[in-house]
């Protein structure tokens, strides 16, 4: 039923995102990558592919910093295109998307204030994906007073009812009348790191809604399954995070942390939450995802997080590992017609080539030897 | 002597069938020193005969020998884009070439009285153009620069005006401003106080973002300021009689053009340190220009005329720097010598002839200090390829070496290109034939027929007087006024102009097939009599035929319908047979050339049965059926 009338609002925005599909870098490509002598050879090798109007009018020797924003503007441009064209559920979808880039931008700014960065270098560092105009104003707020943040700029935001959210939770935790003083103490110590695992949290849980009730059953069975995988990674992440952390120490407070931050959907979701919240190790960790698909033996691989210092460049992450599970899933997006997940299936999938570029043009700068293990370390899209 | 004559007889038939077969190719070698190889490319290409195969393929695009060549013209070409990008900017009209054999020859011309060895004068075209390119950018540096000040003088007399009517003529004064918010725009209980001090801040802003600014403002200081917004007007806005005095906003060449706001926020003392510290982060966060304004009203004045000044001298200062820019620009505008076109057009042409020099010098291999290539060349072009490296030889007697001999290339299983010749009548046909399959080498081209095949069947598609007559007319128009329109850069007409005489055969046949079918936009024609006249028709006479076409008789007849389908459907069956079977009889004409006894015999043969004994028997019957009485 989906594929008589999907074309009707759809049709257009899908077709450009296949369209977009066969701009992506093949095996030979990463290749010739692996092996130029220096950036500048890099660089020709990339101008033979579809990024060629956005690096040719750069010097040579162009800067990586600089390599990482161009692609990222060329996929910013190709996704405001998409979301200029989208009607209807579509651009809710699509605006709800680039909600999570704006939680990352924002809290990387709060972050820059905090460090006293030049609100210059801040700005350029934003990812274009996330943009909106009320960003460059929030420099003039201090770095610290997130109430006045929230309701200067942050208000009128797609980013504000998350915040608000957020502020509320915090202050509501303790009891009901404590000072200005005490608010201001509790902000002094929040993290920017656990302010954007929050709202990231309240954002999928959001997404998850939106996608529940508004896409078609198609589009739910991908998005569904995927917004899944995500929140149950995070869980993990979270939980792994904290195993060996010395800021949580005592159980109690590692449980209630995690409690808060560890989202509310997924497949782990309830049934393995009391596992979880008890480990204290990784052994405890892969017994407690047991039953799920195959995440026990994609945590088998996963370094011991309590023993951090001996991780290098080459010692596979827990990221990396999630990187991989998911490409397969959004490589897979493509095979199926009528639905969403083709337009985040495609996002994600340029962001991971992105970052095959990326690390490729570091692995180039550093001039490493061609044996370490560090120039395998990429993933191709719709490899499988 | 006999077998030069075999050969020459060999030569004979494909001139005179050169649109039904292509031209029979030659596979040459080509061996030179390396020292001569551009100039000899370079006399090569002007023959526009040889065709190089290219030997290093294998080798990636940054391997190659001559490949920072190509990499510089590129450049070079970017750079000329650059320029015809300002030059359109700055309403500079380009001249350009039509004619690729007018600039070699004046390009040979000029290159003659250089008394220099003519690749040398890539690198002196391309420092040239890397000066004056460079010169061009920084004058616009500058003109931007001076567009960014003089835009910013504007701004502040903007500002200075259109604050004068909140300020009053006596002076920016607490009790004045108090008074001129009085009425019904009175934000606050004015108490009239002295301790009460009023500070303001006022600027531009960009329009788009002035509703944003007044939100965050009245959040940041809790509605305790009082803003005002006034539009600057963009120059098409202004009405007439202002056009004159008032000073507009300037284009820069990069920006598009951005409508401004000014601002004037006041509020009260008393904590006036953190409230202007606060305002003036916010327009820094909005990339907002403030601007002073001076209390008392002499000074104001003063800094008025001040800045009228100003906008004077720095005015004069942009003029100065367009006209620079503009000279520059028409120098490269300009034609150089006694050529028509434009300087940087003809730069752009030498740029394009000598990327493809290079790009076929990459395809030769090179051993030591020779250059070894491989060519096709249509065969009876190769004596005068031979001929032109002799004048060559003799004319420039530093080249030597140079070996053009024949080389074998059935060993080698290649197979020739197809090379057809064209003029502009046969092109368009040949081009519907390449949609569907190019021809292979030496096979009958379908393109011969198809001149008078495709108009015939467009014409009994058409089928009618009126309409295929306009279209006639209209395809004369095209091709006899087939010059004038081309010179004309921006006429409509200039797509169609190569399918003019496909137009205009479609509209002759088009008619044709109108008088057949007796059609004139849908109305018959009474040309010879009908043979059923009256009101209730009756044959005048038994014999009575209309001579040609459909008898107009039919017309608004009950079976009319029955009749036209029956024969026009009919029509279009006998004439499709034919063709196809012409079609299969050129097969068979093609495997007698290619001397290929398995496609007669296994190919051809069924064909034509199979076709004959079902649709040509259709047809005969059709025919039987026609010409027997029915009663």
């Amino acid at each position: 039923m989906e594929f008589t009338t999907f074309g009707v609002d759809d049709g257009y925005v899908e077709a450009m995102a296949r369209g977009f599909r066969s701009s992506f870098l093949t095996e030979d490509i990463y290749t010739n990558l692996r092996n130029a002598k220096d950036i500048t050879e890099f660089k020709l090798v990339l101008e033979d592919t579809d990024y060629f109007p956005y690096i040719s009018n750069e010097p040579p020797n162009i800067p990586v910093s600089l390599l990482r924003a161009k692609l990222k503007r060329k996929l910013a441009d190709e996704f405001e295109y998409l979301q200029a064209q989208a009607v209807g559920d579509l651009a809710e979808f699509l605006r709800l998307v680039s909600c999570k880039y704006m939680i990352d931008n924002v809290v990387n700014v709060i972050e820059g204030i905090k460090n006293k960065i030049e609100p210059d270098i801040l700005l350029a560092n934003i990812d274009p994906l996330g943009y909106f105009p009320e960003i460059k104003n929030m420099k003039i707020v201090d770095a610290d007073d997130y109430g006045t943040l929230y309701s200067t700029v942050l208000i009128d935001t797609p980013v504000g009812p998350y915040f608000m959210k957020f502020l509320e939770d915090v202050i509501g935790e303790g009891n009901q009348n404590i000072s200005m003083h005490e608010i201001q103490a509790l902000f002094k110590d929040l993290k920017p790191e656990t302010i954007r695992t929050s709202l990231k949290k309240m954002w999928l849980e959001d997404f998850f809604a939106f996608c529940e009730k508004n896409l078609s059953d198609v589009s739910q069975d991908f998005m569904l399954d995927l917004l899944n995988f995500e929140a149950d990674f995070k869980t993990i992440q979270i939980i792994y995070n904290s195993i060996g952390n010395k800021d949580f120490a005592s159980a109690a407070n590692r449980s209630a942390t995690r409690k808060r931050l560890c989202p509310a959907l997924g497949y782990l979701y309830p049934d393995c939450e009391k596992e979880l919240n008890k480990c204290s190790n990784i052994e405890e960790l892969r017994e407690a995802v047991k039953g799920i698909s195959n995440y026990h033996e994609l945590l088998k691989e996963a370094p011991d997080p309590s023993k951090r210092e001996e991780f290098g460049p080459q010692t596979k992450s827990l990221d990396d590992m999630m990187y991989e599970e998911e490409l397969k899933k959004y490589s897979l997006a493509f095979e199926e017609q009528a639905q969403y997940g083709v337009f985040y299936a495609y996002l994600k999938l340029k962001e991971q080539e992105i970052r095959n570029i990326v690390w490729l043009a570091e692995m180039n700068t550093r001039k490493l030897p061609k044996n370490n293990a560090g120039w395998k370390k990429y993933l191709v899209p719709f490899r499988f | 002597s006999q077998t030069n004559k075999k050969k020459d007889r060999h030569f004979y038939f494909p001139q005179i069938m050169s649109l039904f077969r292509s031209d029979r190719m030659g596979y040459y070698s080509i061996v030179m020193p390396r020292e001569s190889s551009w100039e000899i490319l370079n006399e090569l290409g002007t023959l526009d005969s040889l065709q190089f195969v290219d030997l290093n393929s294998h080798e990636t695009a940054f391997n190659r020998p001559y490949s920072h060549y190509v990499k510089r013209c590129e450049d070079m070409e970017g750079k000329i884009a650059a320029v015809e990008l300002e030059m359109k900017k700055f309403n500079k009209y380009i001249e350009r070439c039509d004619d690729p054999k007018l600039f070699m020859k004046n390009l040979k011309e000029f290159l003659d009285t250089r008394n220099k060895a003519e690749h040398t004068y890539f690198e002196e075209a391309e420092n040239d153009l890397d000066q004056r390119v460079d010169a061009l950018n920084e004058q616009i540096k500058t003109y931007d620069t001076l567009i960014e000040k003089y835009n910013h003088l504007v701004e502040y007399k903007q500002v200075l005006t259109k604050t004068r009517s909140y300020i009053g003529e006596s002076g920016f004064k607490a009790q004045n401003v108090a008074e001129g918010l009085g009425g019904d725009e009175a934000p606050i209980d004015y108490v009239a106080s002295k301790d009460i001090k009023f500070h303001y801040l006022a600027g531009v802003i960009d329009k788009a973002e002035s509703v944003r600014f007044r939100r965050i403002l009245f959040r940041v200081t809790r509605g305790m300021t009082w803003t005002s917004l006034i539009d600057i007007e963009r120059p098409e806005e202004l009405s007439d009689d202002k056009k004159g005095d008032e000073n507009t906003l300037m284009k820069t060449t990069t920006e598009e053009f951005k409508s401004k706001t000014v601002f004037l926020v006041v509020y009260q003392g008393g904590s006036h340190d953190m409230m202007k510290a606060k305002l003036n982060k916010l327009c820094d966060s909005f990339g907002a220009s403030k601007y002073g304004i001076p209390e008392d009203p002499v000074q104001f004045n003063k800094k008025l005329s001040e800045i009228d000044n100003d906008i004077r001298q720095a005015s004069n200062i942009v003029q100065v720097t367009r006209n620079q820019i503009e000279n520059i620009l028409d120098q490269f505008g300009t034609p150089r010598g006694r050529t028509t076109y434009s300087y940087i057009e003809e730069l752009r042409l030498f740029t394009l002839k000598e990327k493809v020099i290079y790009h076929n010098l990459n395809q030769l291999k090179l051993q030591n200090t020779i250059y070894h290539g491989y060519a096709w060349c249509p065969a009876e072009q190769a004596n005068k390829v031979k001929d032109t490296l002799n004048t060559l030889k003799q004319v420039k007697s530093h080249i030597a070496g140079v070996e053009f001999t024949e080389a074998d290339y059935k060993s080698q299983k290649l197979t020739p290109p197809t090379h057809l010749r064209l003029n502009d009548f046969s092109r368009p046909f040949q081009e519907i034939v390449n949609t569907y399959g190019v021809p292979r080498y030496r096979e009958a081209n379908p393109g011969l027929f198809t001149i008078a095949t495709f108009p015939f069947l467009f014409g009994v598609m058409f089928g009618d007087i009126g309409h295929g007559a306009l279209l006639a007319i209209f395809g004369a128009y095209l091709c006899l006024a087939n010059d004038s329109i081309a010179k004309d850069k921006t006429s409509l007409m200039n797509s169609l102009l190569p399918a003019r005489y496909l137009l205009l055969l479609q509209g002759i046949f088009a008619c044709y097939c109108g008088f057949i079918y007796n059609d004139m936009s849908s109305v018959p024609l009474n040309l010879f009599g009908t043979c059923y006249p009256g009101k209730n028709p009756e044959r005048s006479s038994l014999d009575c035929v209309y001579p040609f076409g459909v008898d107009p008789v039919w017309y608004g007849m009950e079976n009319e319908l029955a009749f036209m389908n029956s024969l026009k459907m009919k029509l279009a069956i006998i004439l499709g047979v034919i063709h196809m079977t012409f079609g299969i009889l050129l097969k068979g004409v093609n495997a007698i050339h290619f001397k290929s006894c398995i496609d007669f015999v296994f190919e051809f043969i069924p064909m034509i049965t199979f076709m004959s004994l079902t649709f040509g028997y259709m047809v005969v019957l059709v025919f039987l059926k026609w010409s027997l009485p029915w009663n």
